[in-house]
């Protein structure tokens, strides 16, 4: 047995490298987002410089339009996981509760739609939405974000529905209570954790797309947080990459935190049955 | 509290016949426990009777109303669930209370109900807690008492103690029992145990593989197993089985072994010459005989329970059991000699295990 | 009432089940259709031009090399992130000091947007200012600062390396969700038994986690072929399509170039090609279910 101590030692050691690979853009995010514009470009590059610029957060802020597009983001993101749970949280308690005919047919379509990427289908969703006459609207986002993510969250939430036991509601049942009662008194109050979680993951992949988003969307004013960001780097002759990297900082950090508190739960849902 | 009659009942999933046609009437005030190994379609009845699964054929009646289409909320019918569903975001208190609430019912009188529930049961002190904070008897009493506060025309129990040990179900199966003869509620009760199924009930409905073998007092499923399914799913240790061919010789009938042995048999008219059956002798009725009476048999194994001493021999080729209740020294391979009364042996067809 | 039942599942179903239809069935007969036609730029469909949109993608060089890439991405990143997942999933799967703070550490890449980790390491990576620049010259590995993104084969190589980084999160969870469910009492027999560390990994853990690396395999597959924001973000395909993958190449094609007939056509093929790869996803998750669903009958 080796102690736990010398494994500890050992494993950091082996994680190290990766460890450092994947905290580097973060260091690189910071330090940039601070330093002055002017020590931007220094020869030879380094990572020390002069002074904190925090003004760099509220100059990017007013320039880039950073607060128009937290709200789009915000209102996309919102909006989009309303919508995917609302039609999946029927779905998911009838597959998980009743059998009835078709139910393999419909989780078989439902595994193929979650390997369906937007990318494929861009072209086709564009001119969808050309049609209906809502390119450069943010509800053509709502509308495929709830759609390309409803596999994930029906997967999710089956899995975990499975977990409460049926009993409950027949017991609930066999007490007088209708259908909708046990429904609305039983089974919503032990699921919440589990809609909460799945919330919360559908929202951070609507926050982070940018396939879809980059084409629907043309106005400066509808961009959402990726696009945005973007659009400061891409064919442009000179980078603010101070207001890029400041930017991205308040872009990713809250969402990152939430993740990091919430990944726990991914893993159990994997282990519930989401991979199986 | 009402009388149930099921008749002609069928259960299918696609082709697969999980019921396949059960009559059974179960009176006012009785206890009636379905028995059978897993799968024989026990609970499935019973989730009929509830309304948790539809049927597919025949009909169900309590008291006299036709309750086929009746919704489960609309049955009047308690259910003990196995794993209890007790519902985990609420307390005890509300657990039991949570039907009469659905009611309507007043205040003061669902708090009179579940005292009086709570105080049968001895959870005064647990109300306020969450089943989560319960030992496995607490949780199953909180079961029982949410059903006890229904007043309900039928209690069904789903197999209720199988997730206590060993010492508890006992003392749960006494509650249980006590509990009935109190309330004189109408019970049917699922399990697979047939020393619950034994102790606790009125009749006994013994199933297999979706049919009725056998309905009747314990007593009479002891006494006169209708097949060898009974025979053998009743009583513990099971009834010895030895295989063989009926003889009439003259006045005398004999089962001759496969190894040859000659047993005596009990004089039926209902088997013929050279029939193939069974002899079926139960280990408390197989006795010791002196020396020269009886059959022979070897001595292969001698378990100690306390009480008795269970000695399993090898006797016309096959291993028996007999409980005896003397400490008798026996060593593996001794021979012994050992015989029963005529009308303690249970002749069965070989064939169709019908009892002859 | 008991129509009313055996109807409820339906209706359950039936909103979720229209609106995949719409957005994702009904985009892919569109591109079927759009791909048999000649389209102008604008979008105008101008009637059937047969296989014509199909050979024209068949006799492109660009095509060629942009499917040729697309594989290599593929196989590399996929290959890489697995070689890496798997020892890291094992190490975070043990008890040791500070394992929850090297899990969300570990998990942290997958909670960013691609495109921000993209734009990050487009600067970090930078070939003047560079911070990767500057710390190598820091350790004195380099002398002169490297222009990583210039040339393409090292772009490319950079942007798979980039690809592994953000695809050990999602596998590595995959194969921690597996552990998870690894029997216990197995590895204690097995201890009793007499096996070491490395046996059981050998004769217990790789052999019950095959089911768990097979999913990970086809649903990485499947991510990496779709995967545009590292490469689109990076060099945008560039230099001169060097680092063009099917993926980027359909976007210009689309949305740059307007040869919407032959985009689609493109669309189509890698549709077919995910085909492939989610119908064996799909039988390998039946075929999970089918084994998982047989031991759960057993044991009622």
């Amino acid at each position: 047995m080796i102690s736990k101590l010398k494994k500890t030692v050992i494993y950091w050691l082996l994680l190290a490298p990766l460890v450092i690979v994947i905290l580097f853009p973060f260091a690189v995010m910071f330090v940039t987002a601070v330093r002055p514009r002017e020590e931007l470009f220094v020869y030879p590059p380094r990572w020390t410089f002069s002074q904190f610029r925090w003004d760099n957060f509220v100059d990017m802020w007013v320039k880039t339009n950073f607060g128009g597009a937290l709200l789009n983001s915000l209102y996309v993101s919102v909006s989009a996981t309303v919508l995917a749970l609302l039609f999946s949280i029927p779905a998911a308690y009838a597959l998980s509760r009743y059998r009835f005919p078709g139910k393999g047919l419909y989780r078989n379509f439902l595994l193929m739609t979650q390997m369906m990427s937007p990318i494929v289908l861009v072209l086709g969703l564009f001119r969808l939405m050309v049609a209906f006459g809502l390119v450069n609207n943010l509800n053509s986002l709502v509308i495929t974000y709830a759609a390309f993510n409803m596999a994930f969250t029906i997967w999710m939430l089956q899995s975990y529905f499975n977990t409460i036991p049926r009993e409950l509601e027949e017991a609930a049942w066999m007490d007088g209570a209708s259908h909708y009662f046990s429904l609305v008194k039983i089974f919503l109050p032990l699921a919440v954790p589990a809609m909460v979680v799945t919330a919360i993951f559908t929202f951070i992949n609507s926050w982070n797309e940018f396939v879809l988003a980059l084409t629907m969307i043309r106005s400066n004013d509808d961009f959402t947080l990726p696009v945005m960001i973007f659009s400061q780097v891409a064919g442009r002759y000179q980078i603010e990459w101070h207001h890029v990297m400041a930017a991205t900082v308040l872009a990713t950090v809250p969402v990152a935190i939430v993740f990091s508190w919430l990944q726990r739960y991914l893993i159990r849902g994997m282990a519930l049955g989401a991979v199986k | 509290m009402a009388s149930v009659a099921i008749r002609g009942v069928e259960k299918r999933f696609g082709a697969a016949k999980i019921i396949r046609g059960v009559d059974l009437d179960i009176n006012d005030h009785e206890f009636v426990v379905l028995v059978g190994p897993s799968g024989c379609g026990k609970s499935t009845l019973l989730r009929m009777i509830a309304g948790l699964e539809t049927i597919s054929s025949g009909t169900i009646t309590i008291g006299d109303r036709l309750i086929n289409d009746v919704a489960p909320q609309d049955r009047d019918i308690a259910m003990v669930f196995q794993s209890y569903a007790l519902y985990p975001h609420m307390s005890v208190h509300d657990n039991i209370g949570f039907s009469l609430k659905l009611r309507k019912k007043s205040k003061a009188e669902i708090e009179s109900s579940v005292m009086e529930a709570a105080t049968i049961l001895n959870l005064q002190d647990y109300l306020q807690r969450s089943p989560r904070q319960l030992s496995g008897g607490q949780r199953q009493r909180v079961a029982m008492g949410r059903a006890l506060v229904r007043n309900a025309q039928v209690f069904l129990y789903d197999e209720p103690l199988s997730n206590l040990d060993a010492k508890l179900r006992v003392t749960m199966r006494t509650e249980i029992k006590a509990l009935h003869q109190r309330l004189q509620t109408t019970s049917v009760y699922v399990t697979h145990d047939q020393i619950e199924a034994m102790t606790m009930a009125d009749r006994i409905v013994v199933m297999n593989a979706g049919r009725v073998e056998q309905i009747g007092t314990p007593l009479e499923l002891y006494d006169t197993p209708a097949n060898l399914f009974v025979a053998d799913f009743i009583g513990s240790p099971s009834m010895n089985f030895i295989p063989g061919v009926f003889e009439r010789d003259g006045d005398k009938v004999v089962v001759v072994g496969r190894d040859g042995t000659r047993l005596p048999a009990p004089a039926t008219t209902r088997a013929t010459h050279s029939q193939n059956v069974v002899l079926g002798i139960r280990p408390e009725h197989l006795g010791l005989r002196s020396d020269g009476e009886g059959a022979a048999a070897v001595v292969e194994v001698v378990e100690p329970t306390g009480p008795n001493i269970e000695v399993f021999a090898s006797l016309a080729g096959i291993r028996t059991c007999s409980i005896l209740s003397q400490r008798h020294p026996f060593q593996p391979g001794q021979q012994i000699w050992l015989g029963a009364e005529m009308d303690q042996m249970h002749l069965f067809d070989a064939a169709s295990g019908v009892r002859l | 009432m008991k129509s009313a039942l055996r109807s409820t599942p339906l209706l359950m179903i039936v909103p979720s089940l229209l609106l995949a239809m719409f957005i994702i069935g009904y985009p892919i007969i569109d591109l079927a259709w759009t791909s048999l036609q000649e389209v102008s730029r604008f979008g105008q469909l101008r009637g059937f031009n047969g296989w014509d949109n199909f050979a024209e993608v068949f006799s492109d060089p660009l095509f060629y090399g942009s499917l040729w890439r697309t594989v290599i991405w593929t196989v590399a990143v996929v290959g890489g992130t697995l070689l890496l997942s798997l020892p890291i999933a094992l190490i975070l799967n043990d008890e040791f000091y500070g394992r929850g703070l090297a899990r969300v550490i570990i998990m942290l890449p997958w909670a960013i947007s691609l495109t921000m980790t993209a734009v990050v390491w487009r600067w970090g990576l930078n070939g003047r200012a560079g911070l990767l620049n500057a710390t190598l010259m820091d350790l004195h590995l380099i002398a002169e600062p490297v222009e990583w993104l210039a040339t393409a084969p090292m772009a490319f190589a950079t942007e798979i390396l980039i690809g592994i980084l953000v695809s050990i999160p999602f596998t590595t969870t995959i194969f921690l969700g597996g552990l998870s469910s690894m029997p216990q009492d197995a590895y204690e027999a097995s201890m009793v038994d007499g096996a070491k560390r490395w046996d059981q990994l050998r004769y217990l853990t790789l052999p019950l986690m095959r089911p768990f690396i097979n999913i990970a395999i086809v649903l990485n597959v499947i991510y990496v072929f779709n995967s545009l924001p590292i490469i689109w973000v990076m060099t945008e395909g560039g230099p001169a399509n060097g680092t063009d993958i099917l993926v980027t190449y359909l976007y210009k094609l689309a949305f740059r170039f307007g040869q919407l007939g032959k985009a689609s056509a493109i669309s189509l093929i890698m549709f077919g090609v995910l085909l492939v790869f989610t119908i064996i996803y799909v039988v390998m998750v039946m075929r999970a279910e089918d084994d998982g669903g047989a031991a759960g009958e057993a044991s009622k």
